[in-house]
């Protein structure tokens, strides 16, 4: 019987036995180590993931083996009372790292569903705020008067936000831009590095330009200001 | 001819054997073959991935060193020398990629067949993934130096070499 077959066993035959859970412990140890090395090793080959990522998948690889230890457990005394077992392999080996592999895999596409379903977010929030506030279609880049005189009532970084979001700064009046940037406090906008941000950066960019904490509080005042348009006209001003 | 393990010893990478060049070379190649898509059966042996640790370890704290001082030998380099100096950051990082892979497929095969160099392969693995790991680090702390020779073409060049499993990796050498 392989090495890490015998300590599975072990480990699964001790789980009711509190008296023997102690002398056990070396052995969840070995197979915790096991588990963690081949999570390691499955990342380092095929590089799906992200570091910051793989850090939880590598983190949570050996709950998950002892989580699903008793379905190993159950497949081998079946297939040894039925005689196919190779007594020199070690199957717990294998089946650790199919184990690992497939959720490797799965986490990478729940990973990449969770990034495609946050950049349809941010750009259905997009262009619904270009719709409520400016009309929708192609006359989501400008700006009316009218709308330049409802923004005028509004908190001064929320109206930088909002013109930055959309990157619509050329449309507000040279005198008024000025006056709005003086009120927020800010010197020169927009910045070099938010004309030349890829489009996923830009909400970091301008949070940072306009000394906000990180991008969740540009999301949070964009959520703000479209719950506020939604509202009749007569609610909304001051 | 693989060497026994009698001359690769407990702890293989302070050991160097006249057999470790060759055995290096039997890891990269069965590595790259994996990486660019030949088909590879069968994993190289333990011993031989044991007696291929000391060159492994050797390479990989090498281009650790070279990577950390990346910054000024590019600041007192050519522009055609620093290019190269970027393009061999990018190889060096491919061949520790595909010397993992080879040495994945060992550990693999020695673990399930219940080899008896399991244990001292476990802990060459360790040491090599913690140099890997290293090394990526100072790769993408470093990443914004290598992007003048990471063009869109020449990032799809090196996807288009690799073999479909691992066209969809998130490469920092590549600036992923």
């Amino acid at each position: 019987m392989g090495h890490y077959t015998k300590l599975a066993l072990q480990v699964w035959q001790s789980r009711n036995e509190p008296r023997r859970a102690a002398a056990v412990e070396t052995s969840a140890s070995e197979i915790h180590d096991f588990a963690t090395r081949t999570a390691r090793m499955i990342h380092k080959s095929h590089l799906y993931l992200k570091n910051v990522d793989a850090d939880d998948f590598i983190a949570g690889s050996s709950s998950c083996i002892f989580t699903v230890l008793g379905k190993f457990v159950a497949t081998y005394e079946q297939r040894r009372a039925a005689g196919v077992c190779d007594t020199a392999a070690d199957p717990f080996a294998a089946w650790t790292r199919t184990v690992l592999e497939n959720l490797y895999i799965d986490w990478t596409r729940r990973i990449g569903r969770f990034e495609a379903n946050r950049r349809k977010l941010v750009r259905d929030e997009e262009q619904g705020l270009g719709e409520l506030i400016i009309g929708g279609g192609d006359a989501r880049f400008t700006l009316t008067l009218a709308e330049l005189q409802e923004m005028d009532s509004w908190n001064a970084i929320d109206r930088i936000v909002l013109v930055g979001v959309l990157r619509c700064w050329h449309h507000v009046p040279a005198e008024m831009w000025r006056r709005w940037l003086r009120e927020a406090n800010i010197e020169q906008f927009p910045a070099d590095s938010l004309l030349a941000a890829r489009k996923g950066q830009q909400r970091e960019i301008l949070a940072h330009a306009l000394r906000i904490k990180n991008r969740n509080g540009i999301d949070q005042r964009l959520r703000r200001i479209v719950q506020r348009r939604k509202k009749p006209l007569a609610t909304t001003a001051p | 001819m693989i060497p026994s393990s009698s001359c690769v010893g407990s702890s293989p990478h302070s050991k160097r054997t006249r057999f470790t060049p060759c055995a290096y070379e039997l890891l990269q190649r069965d590595g790259q073959s994996r990486l660019f898509g030949l088909v590879r059966d069968q994993a190289v042996s333990p011993a031989a991935a044991l007696a291929a640790g000391d060159e492994l370890i050797h390479r990989l704290e090498q281009w650790l060193r070279s990577v950390r001082l990346l910054p000024e030998h590019l600041h007192e380099a050519s522009p055609a020398s620093a290019d190269a100096l970027r393009h061999r950051t990018i190889e060096n990082r491919m061949q520790a990629w595909a010397a993992l892979l080879a040495l994945d497929h060992a550990y693999a095969a020695a673990v399930e067949s219940g080899s008896h160099l399991a244990t001292p392969l476990a802990k060459f693995v360790d040491q090599v993934l913690e140099r890997i790991e290293s090394l990526d680090a100072m790769i993408t702390a470093h990443a914004p130096l290598l992007r003048p020779v990471i063009s869109p073409a020449e990032r799809r060049r090196w996807r288009r070499l690799l073999a479909p499993q691992y066209r969809e990796a998130q490469l920092p050498w590549l600036c992923d």
